[in-house]
């Protein structure tokens, strides 16, 4: 009897731990914080869809009102789209990752942490004031910036199929 | 007709070429920024907005003031939050050498009720501001300004009794951490006209919540 507990607690322990475990490796699969440099990467298509970056965060009430059209546009095989949450860097626990979670959002998502934006906002767009939401949409031959949310799905689209 | 077509076309592929040149990544792009709003050295219009203790606040009310540091901030907006034991600093500091803060709210509560008035009134108690915190209630002053995100800063300077534009944007190079601040820029910027030279960086920009 005593083996069987040892043996019952022992597996427990395994379970436990597995399972802590992977909680952990997909927190990180989820959600990853880059540098500027590092989103620099992220910035070149990556096939032959068009890339679509948007700039966003859980606390901005526009720009999740035209996140599902980014999400839709993934769907329908229109673009490879990556989402840059532009929360502060501690949220990403409390804000970002549960907000991926109960959306259950399959896009790409990064939390870009680089506080010198004065460097890095000139590099997207140069008449870009830092005000989100905003969009870099990438082709090969041309790119297109918008720094306002997209009223629809439809304009969105369109954009990225014209390109 | 089709002279206004072709120059209609023109006009479109002249603005695209002026808006696109000079980043990396953008070769078009769209924007609802305000188009206009004050730039460095143009004379700003005094305005009268009510502030959270019940009076209304106008910039001719401060007659002795050299100058004013004009900070667009709100309730809600995390990056604004990350700033405010700064700005209640910077008031601190340049109060007593004549530049005090006057903070705007121009978001609407229609859109965030955390930043109606009432929630004005609370945050500027808990918080303890020293400085006036003002309801742009129709937007009128942030689309003079051209202010299209908090916390988004205007330092003003009297000239010949007029306000003039010295600076405009961010308080600092971080907003996540003001013991890693490598350029207090707004400071910077105060510093060269208390000392009669010319400000070496006129324009920063910043992430921000947009003002809606």
């Amino acid at each position: 009897m005593k083996f069987l507990l040892t043996f019952f607690g022992v597996l427990l322990c395994f379970s436990c731990k597995q399972a802590g475990g992977m909680e952990v490796e997909k927190n990180q699969v989820l959600v990853e914080k880059y540098s500027f440099s590092e989103l620099e990467s992220l910035l070149v298509p990556t096939g032959h869809k068009p890339k679509v970056v948007n700039f966003w965060a859980t606390w901005c009430t526009p720009c999740l009102e035209e996140l599902p059209y980014f999400l839709k546009l993934e769907e329908k095989g229109l673009a490879d789209v990556v989402l840059v949450s532009l929360d502060i860097p501690s949220m990403l626990d409390s804000h970002v990752v549960p907000f991926i979670e109960k959306n259950k959002i399959k896009s790409q998502v990064v939390l870009l942490d680089d506080p010198y934006s004065n460097l890095w906002i000139p590099k997207i767009n140069k008449n870009w004031s830092g005000a989100i939401p905003a969009s870099l949409i990438i082709a090969n031959d041309t790119n297109v910036f918008v720094s306002k949310p997209f009223p629809e799905y439809k304009p969105l689209a369109e954009l990225v199929k014209n390109l | 007709m089709k002279t206004f077509v072709t120059l209609s076309i023109v006009a479109l592929l002249l603005l695209v070429s002026v808006i696109s040149f000079g980043d990396i990544f953008s070769n078009r792009s769209y924007s609802n920024a305000l188009k206009g709003g004050y730039k460095i050295g143009e004379q700003v219009t005094d305005f009268n907005l009510l502030n959270v203790d019940g009076n209304y606040v106008s910039l001719a009310d401060y007659p002795a003031a050299k100058g004013f540091i004009i900070v667009f901030t709100t309730n809600h907006c995390p990056y604004a939050k990350a700033y405010e034991a700064r700005i209640a600093n910077l008031d601190k500091k340049y109060k007593l050498q004549g530049y005090p803060v006057i903070a705007i709210n121009a978001n609407s509560p229609d859109i965030i009720a955390e930043n109606n008035f009432t929630n004005m009134k609370v945050r500027a108690q808990q918080k303890a501001f020293t400085y006036p915190y003002l309801f742009d209630k129709n937007q009128e002053v942030c689309k003079a300004f051209g202010a299209s995100k908090t916390p988004h800063t205007y330092l003003l300077c009297k000239e010949n009794k007029k306000l003039v534009v010295k600076y405009i944007g961010a308080i600092d190079d971080n907003y996540k951490d003001a013991k890693q601040v490598q350029q207090k820029f707004l400071e910077e910027a105060i510093q060269a006209l208390l000392h009669g030279e010319e400000i070496a960086i006129k324009t920063t920009k910043a992430i921000g919540c947009s003002i809606k």
